[in-house]
């Protein structure tokens, strides 16, 4: 066989499965990201991604464990410099005057730990452990691990209504790319973010998850935008692993605590 | 710092982030820079989220009978490490490593719980501590070898 119709017969019998497949993935119907979803596989890259994770730490972190010198450093010694990195290199740039005010926020500050207060979108999307995805053909109904929260996202595209609140996971409409789940997200009330920083009502983002070849995990990349505490918008990724055997238990017996101390009384 | 002891560190330090993303920020309670060993009897395990607590009853240097307080991550972390609400029982002796209180109460943040017997029960993100380190070492093999 000469080169000519071996390319001939390449072309033949990959066309159509390349329309079959773009076709395909065109009418995506999201069941490819429905399921269980966990903590994510046991890699450092993973790991790094098992709250959030940015290109620029986790570049920094590859680096760190490149460097021969490192070697005998302890590992906690080497994510800690890359979470540092990331903190000061990335994100702390983008914040804007108002919102460096009161960052970085102490921890005794934050509603959650002091009167057990349900995350805000910014940081439940990220937030560990368990997600299930389940899907409509109007919406997708997300449930998380932590607070057992619940998210509806419409798929049919319908506004908020006009006397809509921000709320505190806020009004998310989504649609399919191919296979990536696109979701747009905004009304979220004022709260916290994971980058010490808080964020306004003004605050949106775009979520794009896509669940690789393997189909052992799941990827988000979300970008965060608010012109109030952000100069530029921030990409934040993270990792879940495929966890079918897992469940979500209540979450029903939250105290706020009965002992702390602020981080200025701290040894 | 022993080996495992650097483990158990960097996971911790990798996989709590403590105030980064724990529902209930551990530093405004815990002090992570000193650990304290207790061993007594368990009278209570509840096994809930957002965090489980074991009640354990300890007997001082004095005599003197204290009731600790044991909190620990939550059912929907634990469950991840195959914990379920009858891996610790009432009535076995353990002994309890953790993080004191910054008031110094009878309460601590557990970092290590050994059986009678001499097992540990593993908290979730030690075999994700072991993975990672095994992967870090074949880097290192990996480049070593090329060079």
């Amino acid at each position: 066989m000469t080169r000519r119709p071996l390319f001939l017969s390449i072309v033949i019998i990959q066309l159509p499965l390349l329309c079959v497949s773009t076709l395909a993935r065109a009418q995506s119907d999201g069941s490819h990201l429905e399921g269980m979803w966990s903590d994510p596989p046991r890699t450092l890259a993973d790991s790094q991604c098992y709250v959030y994770c940015t290109d620029a730490g986790l570049s920094r972190l590859e680096e760190l464990l490149d460097d021969p010198a490192n070697d005998d450093r302890p590992l906690n010694e080497l994510t800690r410099a890359a979470g540092g990195y990331q903190r000061e290199q990335y994100f702390r740039p983008r914040f804007t005057a108002a919102a460096l005010e009161n960052y970085p926020r102490d921890p005794a500050d934050d509603p959650g730990f002091l009167y057990c207060e349900p995350w805000g979108f910014a940081k439940q999307i990220f937030s560990p452990h368990q997600l299930e995805i389940r899907h409509f053909d109007d919406r997708i109904e997300m449930r998380y691990g932590e607070w057992e929260a619940r998210r509806t996202v419409y798929l049919d595209g319908r506004a908020a209504p006009d006397d809509y609140a921000p709320s505190l996971l806020g009004w998310s409409v989504g649609h399919y790319e191919g296979d990536t789940l696109v979701i747009e997200t905004s009304s979220v009330r004022g709260n916290l973010t994971f980058m010490g920083i808080e964020h306004s009502d003004q605050l949106t983002a775009v979520e794009r998850y896509t669940r690789p070849d393997d189909g052992q995990r799941l990827l988000l990349s979300a970008t965060l935008d608010d012109p109030w505490g952000l100069k530029q918008p921030v990409v934040m990724k993270k990792v879940w692993s495929w966890a079918p055997e897992q469940e979500i238990s209540p979450y029903e017996d939250c105290k706020p605590p009965t002992e702390f101390s602020r981080r200025e009384d701290r040894p | 710092m022993k080996p495992r002891q650097t483990l158990l560190l960097g996971l911790l330090t990798l996989i709590s982030a403590e105030g980064v993303y724990s529902h209930h920020a551990r530093s405004p309670v815990y002090d992570a820079s000193r650990s304290v060993t207790v061993e007594g009897l368990v009278t209570e395990f509840n096994f809930y989220n957002p965090h489980a607590m074991i009640s354990l009853d300890v007997t001082d240097d004095t005599g003197k009978l204290v009731k600790w307080s044991i909190e620990l991550p939550g059912r929907l972390n634990l469950t991840v490490g195959g914990w379920t609400d009858d891996s610790v029982t009432v009535g076995e002796r353990v002994a309890i490593t953790g993080n004191p209180t910054y008031t110094g109460s009878s309460g601590m943040w557990l970092e290590r719980l050994i059986r009678a017997d001499g097992s540990e029960l593993l908290l979730p993100g030690t075999e994700r501590s072991n993975a990672l380190e095994d992967e870090r070492r074949r880097r290192i093999e990996e480049r070593d070898q090329q060079n």
